[in-house]
């Protein structure tokens, strides 16, 4: 082995270029000082002071911090799913009434209205059907709405269920 | 278990972290970070087989991290921060006058990294492999360019 060589092999060369590499060193002066030099400074770079008070404290400090943040966690959840609720529900409603505002009025003044219009109507069928097809399509939507609403509170329901069930293991589990 | 960690392992992290960061304040911000991860994660892991090689895989990860936030921050950053510096800080400058330590800092990052993640991190020429994500021939070459470098320095 070479001097030059010496160095890589002994820091990472294989089981049998290590074995080569003591073996070097134990005829050159110059390559063993080399090696005692390398040990020393790697075993300086392996040394750290120990942790101070403060330190320590920082490492507790996160445990602190961590028990704290569950009990602020389950109230964003609910308050979410509430907001997604009511803007669902405000959603409907607005379909609702426009559907609502576009059906014929009752009452005597529109009676009239109803009359002054049926000549048209009467020369239109096909607008009346499609009136009822859209007033049909509206109450179907308000339905499916309806649905996914009462899927969104089962689903947030149960992710609560879940969370606080992890949180119960997590808490009785370490013990 | 959560405490067992810092006394077993801390001193070595917290000494990975400063030579990662370079400085004593940042590597206590990613050393409080690395210990929520750690408990954070704990529970999921009741058996460690190497605790060493898990706290400074997480250390390196949060250090990635700091270090993409503050990269972020120095572009908003228009003075330097020009706070009192504590007993703590006076005397990592102590430290870092030790010619040793002014040598690895020194180095170029991806080599310095190395550096800290084998010896002072005290993870296996592999495991240092698998956190930074590359061969093991890549970390050998970089650990024989720092220690050619340092025992340049040094002589």
């Amino acid at each position: 082995m070479r001097c030059d060589e010496f160095l890589r092999s002994s820091r990472t060369g294989n089981v049998w270029r290590r074995l080569l590499a003591r073996l070097h060193a134990a005829r050159c002066r110059r390559c063993a000082q080399l090696l005692q030099r390398v040990a020393a400074m790697e075993h300086e770079l392996s040394q750290s002071p120990p942790l101070s008070q403060s330190q320590r404290r920082l490492w507790e400090q996160a445990m602190e911090i961590e028990r704290e943040a569950p009990a602020r966690s389950p109230v964003r959840r609910p308050l979410l799913a509430a907001v997604a609720a009511t803007l669902l529900v405000g959603i409907a409603v607005a379909i609702w009434q426009w559907g609502e505002g576009s059906r014929p009025a009752e009452g005597p003044v529109a009676e009239n209205e109803q009359r002054q219009a049926e000549p048209a109507i009467r020369e239109s069928p096909l607008a009346q059907s499609r009136d009822s097809e859209d007033l049909a399509e509206i109450r179907a939507g308000l339905d499916r709405l309806s649905l996914r609403l009462d899927h969104l509170s089962r689903k947030a329901a149960l992710l609560n269920a879940r969370r606080q069930v992890a949180e119960l293991i997590d808490r009785y589990g370490k013990l | 278990m959560f405490l067992d960690l810092v006394d077993s392992h801390g001193s070595a992290i917290l000494g990975m972290l400063r030579r990662l960061c370079g400085n004593a304040h940042d590597a206590d911000d990613v050393f409080q970070e690395t210990a929520i991860r750690v408990w954070r994660n704990l529970s999921s892991r009741p058996r460690l087989r190497n605790p060493r090689g898990w706290l400074v895989t997480i250390a390196y990860r949060c250090f990635l991290d700091h270090r993409g936030r503050r990269s972020e921050q120095r572009g908003l950053e228009e003075s330097p921060d020009h706070r009192l510096r504590g007993p703590e800080d006076q005397a990592e400058q102590r430290e870092d006058c030790s010619r040793l330590n002014a040598a690895v800092d020194g180095l170029p990052e991806p080599v310095r990294q190395v550096v800290a993640l084998h010896y002072t991190g005290g993870l296996t020429l592999e495991e240092t492999a698998r956190v930074l994500g590359i061969a093991v021939g890549t970390v050998k070459s970089r650990l024989n360019s720092a220690l050619e470098k340092l025992r340049s320095v040094l002589q």
